[in-house]
């Protein structure tokens, strides 16, 4: 029988995976926890709750956006390093293309979630104590 | 004849459908069902247009007593649906049922009579909507129906005929986004890896995602607001602790994805044709890929911003406004990457271009307006006025039909196999475009001077009946515009040229195979080597020996039953032989016991409805049933030898295996909408149960919910047995799983009858009744496959890695994902109410 492509790939499918995909699962729960906090802290009088001059819905929002920046800054990174080791050595015949393109997919698609994010987080700091 | 013409003939003949009138029910092929879901949704689309022309007449000039307020409420609300509901979605649809097997170089699509089924719902459904102006009652709450205005106390059965006719149209759109998926991970052609899709397959990936999501939340919202009208539940009922604005966001959550489950095929097919027409590959390749992904994937978040004057908190909507605005910037990514695929180029200036380039500049008026009311302050001024009207047909007229329209002239040629006429073409595109502009644009600066939408006429004193009246010029003019179309296509269809293979010397797979396409589209299958298979220099060339010789073992093959290549969803390498269904009623049969069951409810004969539901379920069991004549001609022709592919496999090597992950993301979105509405209502009640009914029981509830967690362990046994041969483990391990089942089925009933309220009292009994019998539906269906399986082991238990191990490993994912579902609905049900 027949041998199939692809040969072993250097880079694991998790990691490829992680960095295509990471970027979207930050932005979608940085949305829906912030519209949560946003919802359910103004309606049971979180805002009302002040440390540092800042609003527990605040304070609450600006974790959850710095968690979330931080995951997609991380899927970033492991697909900018999935694309250099990807990359490297082979001759373009032999470079596996699929996960190249999924790296580099991971690149572009993570790295725009964070940008979106980032303007997400921009109102927390114009609407600090505001419901 | 020689053998090998005798067996030729038998491919052929195995994939012709069947003849005759009855035959018409029967045919699974993809080619002969896309053309109907094309020319069915044409149908639909006239009639709209029709509806629009005569709001428009009614308009046109001030205190015009043309048409009623009623009538032109149920107008408006039949033109909006049938253009959202019953044209754009199955249209695109059956254009990508059509196209996408030929682009990827598969004979049909992955499930054949799902795709029946499909079309069949969608045309029953269509026909319910439209079966309202026969029968009285005509829909008058908008395409979006919000409650309470489309609740019981404020409308009549029109309403029931709009919910129950969009939920067999959601049916057909969720089955066809299954076949999509599936087809385009398991079908494409060797070779043809992610990155060198197609964009317009790329495009279609991602909509069938997004149907697969975001109907499923529309789904259940017409099905709570139907058991609102019905049975009395009281979800949108604000006098009993329900809520009319948790319509809205269901509503919505389905409703924004929507336009870009329409938008994102139309910008496929404009990336197709401008990489033709500039005769170069498409600039941007992997970042307009990404940008389709971030614009469906974004879609999902921005669906507040249809709510910004319904009192959200500022905070919350500064987010959505801030998303809203980002998507502006994946849809950037794309216009440019067409633009410098055009740029330096000397393009073919033929139809498609033109309406293609029309495309760009009505899109790009209808983004930038998209981005002025994704800011707060300005949707607050212009929120239900005209500018929003002018706003969405840019998008939607604009930004989908004159893609669709540069697709029909693009393809057409190679569905009928003749060219359209030019001229025609021109006129047609000319008049389409000047028609829509004089129609659309006044409305912009009939928004700004305030006037509102969805009201019947308008005092003169507003001054604006100039504006009104060019807008009713202008539709006429385009309505002229698609006239010329439908002349084109049929004096065309009869005598236009040729068209031969490939007119347009394009790129992709559709373009290698003759005009009309044949019903098994391939000979043999494909083997690609770039990014652009029918232009050379796509890079260097590797061989694939096992991909060759599968090619040569289908090649004509195999002659008496149908089957095409499957590959792996990443690197599309080969994995199997794919048997495909052949030509069957039962799909039909299916479609009508469903019908039976929507006009059952609609007459409140709910014999009727049950009746169909049973026809329904028997005949997607007797579908289902596999044909051990067929298997035994399959396992002893050789071709997995011949081919060096097995032709049973399992997991994700299997169609079935995705399609039941398909079925389980669908049904992932329809427990998570359903949680969404408890805690939403819950959220805004100021107790908890509403009324002073009582917490639920915890221990004995504990109970009955544990039998389903152990059925599953039950039936986790049976499978690890099965895996090892041992028959006497499995038959006790899938009886014991369906003993289980059935406890938990029954001791559930009987909890919920002695239960000391009714669905009636308030919201919170209506969600609590209505999250238990989805639940007892999907115990229900995960037992009858229980059973099956049973009936199946005893007979078949030594097949192991065939058939019978996929039908077990399909069976698990499912009964697995129910146990799952119902410790969620144990843990939102009974143990919150003593938590928050």
């Amino acid at each position: 029988m027949a041998k199939a492509f692809p040969v072993p790939s250097p880079v694991s499918r998790g990691k490829l995976w992680f960095g295509f995909s990471g970027g979207a699962v930050a932005w979608t729960f940085h949305l829906m926890a912030a519209y949560l906090i946003a919802e359910f802290g103004c309606f049971s009088g979180w805002h009302t709750v002040v440390f540092a001059g800042v609003t527990a819905v605040s304070w609450s929002l600006l974790a959850i956006s710095v968690l979330s920046m931080a995951a997609a800054a991380a899927a970033i990174w492991i697909s900018w390093k999935a694309r250099d080791r990807l990359c490297s050595g082979a001759a373009p015949a032999e470079q596996p293309g699929s996960e190249i393109y999924m790296a580099r997919a991971g690149l572009f698609a993570s790295g725009s979630f964070l940008f979106v994010i980032m303007v997400q987080t921009i109102p927390i700091f114009f609407f600090l104590g505001d419901c | 004849m020689t053998e090998a013409e005798e067996k030729r003939r038998q491919f052929v003949k195995t994939w012709a459908g069947p003849s005759g009138f009855p035959g018409w029910f029967a045919v699974v092929n993809n080619q002969p069902l896309g053309k109907r879901f094309m020319i069915t949704a044409f149908i639909f689309f006239t009639l709209g247009g029709i509806q629009a022309l005569l709001m428009r007449v009614q308009l046109g000039v001030s205190d015009n007593t043309f048409l009623g307020p009623q009538v032109y409420n149920q107008l408006f609300t039949m033109h909006g649906s049938t253009m959202m509901y019953l044209f754009a979605v199955p249209f695109l649809e059956g254009l990508a049922l059509y196209l996408i097997p030929l682009m990827i170089g598969s004979r049909d699509v992955a499930f054949p009579r799902l795709t029946s089924f499909s079309y069949w719902t969608y045309l029953f459904g269509g026909i319910i909507f439209y079966a309202s102006f026969l029968a009285g009652p005509v829909p008058d709450a908008g395409w979006f129906a919000y409650t309470p205005l489309s609740g019981p106390r404020y409308s009549g059965q029109g309403v029931d005929f709009w919910l129950l006719g969009l939920t067999l149209v959601e049916i057909a759109g969720l089955t066809a986004g299954v076949e999509i998926v599936v087809t385009l991970l398991k079908f494409r052609a060797s070779g043809m890896a992610l990155n060198r899709m197609p964009l317009f397959a790329w495009a279609i990936l991602i909509t069938g995602v997004m149907i697969l999501f975001a109907f499923t939340t529309l789904l259940v919202a017409t099905v709570l607001l139907e058991l609102d009208r019905a049975l009395g539940t009281r979800i949108f009922d604000t006098e009993f602790g329900g809520s009319s604005l948790l319509w809205q966001h269901l509503f919505w959550f389905f409703g924004h994805p929507e336009v870009y489950i329409i938008f994102i095929p139309a910008t496929g097919i404009v990336s197709m044709i401008v990489a033709v027409s500039a005769r170069r590959p498409m600039a941007a390749y992997i970042l307009v890929a990404v940008s389709l992904l971030l614009t469906g994937f974004l879609s999902f978040g921005l669906w507040v911003h249809h709510m910004y004057t319904t009192g959200l908190p500022e905070l919350s909507k500064s987010f959505f406004t801030a998303a809203s605005l980002m998507i502006g910037v994946a849809s950037g990514i794309q216009v440019f990457a067409w633009i410098s695929t055009l740029w330096g180029t000397r393009p073919r200036f033929e139809v498609p271009l033109l309406f293609v380039l029309g495309f760009l500049f009505l899109f790009v008026l209808g983004g930038i307006t998209g981005v002025m009311v994704a800011v707060v302050p300005f949707d607050w001024q212009v929120h239900d006025t005209f500018f929003i009207v002018a706003h969405f047909h840019y998008v939607l007229i604009g930004g989908v039909l004159f893609p669709i329209f540069a697709g029909l002239h693009f393809w057409l040629p190679k569905i009928t196999g003749r060219m359209l006429n030019h001229t025609l073409g021109l006129w047609s595109f000319w008049l389409t475009f000047i028609g829509f502009n004089v129609t659309f644009f006044p409305m912009h600066i009939m928004g700004f001077l305030g006037l509102p939408r969805r009201v019947y006429t308008y005092p003169p004193e507003l001054q604006l009946d100039g504006y009104n009246l060019a807008a009713t010029v202008g539709s006429f003019i385009l309505g002229m515009g698609f006239v010329v179309f439908v002349v084109n296509l049929v004096v065309s269809g009869r005598k236009g040229d040729k068209a031969g293979n490939n007119p347009w010397q394009a790129d992709t797979l559709e373009w290698s195979v003759e005009s009309p396409p044949t019903m098994y589209s391939f000979r043999q299958p494909p083997i690609v080597h770039g990014r652009n298979p029918l232009w050379s220099g796509d890079g260097p060339v590797r061989q694939n020996a096992l991909a060759l010789q599968a090619q040569a073992a289908l090649t004509d093959a195999p002659h008496n039953w149908r089957a095409t290549l499957s590959t792996d969803p990443m690197h599309a390498e080969p994995q199997s032989i794919q048997l495909l269904a052949g030509p069957s009623y039962k799909p039909a049969f299916a479609a009508v016991g469903i019908v039976a069951a929507a006009v059952g409810v609609l007459l409140q004969a709910y014999l009727l409805a049950l009746m169909g539901i049973v026809f329904a379920v028997g005949a997607v069991l007797s579908w289902l049933w596999p044909d051990q004549k067929l298997l035994n001609i399959i396992r002893t022709s050789g071709l997995d030898q011949a081919a060096g592919l097995p032709i049973f496999t399992t997991g994700a090597k299997s169609t079935a295996w995705w399609g039941m992950i398909c079925l389980l993301g669908i049904s992932f979105m329809a427990f998570g909408a359903l949680f969404y509405s408890y805690f939403y209502i819950r959220l805004f009640s100021a107790e908890w149960p509403q009324g002073n009914l009582p917490r639920p029981d915890l221990e004995w509830s504990a109970v009955i919910y544990a039998l389903l967690p152990a059925s599953a362990g039950a039936f986790f046994w049976a499978q690890r047995s099965f895996m090892h041969g041992a028959r006497t483990a499995i038959l006790i391990g899938l009886s014991g799983s369906i003993l289980l089942a059935l406890a938990h089925g029954i001791l559930l009933c009987v909890e919920l009858i002695r239960l000391p309220f009714t669905p009636q009292a308030n919201a919170y009994a209506s969600l609590f009744y209505i999250i238990n019998w989805v639940l007892l539906l999907y115990v229900g269906t995960g037992f009858l496959m229980l059973v099956a399986a049973l009936m199946r082991v005893r007979k078949e238990h030594a097949d192991r890695t065939g058939h019978m191990a996929l039908q077990m490993q399909v069976t698990a994912l499912f009964w697995h994902f129910t146990a799952g579902a119902a410790v969620f609905v144990y843990a939102v049900l009974y143990l919150s109410p003593y938590l928050i």
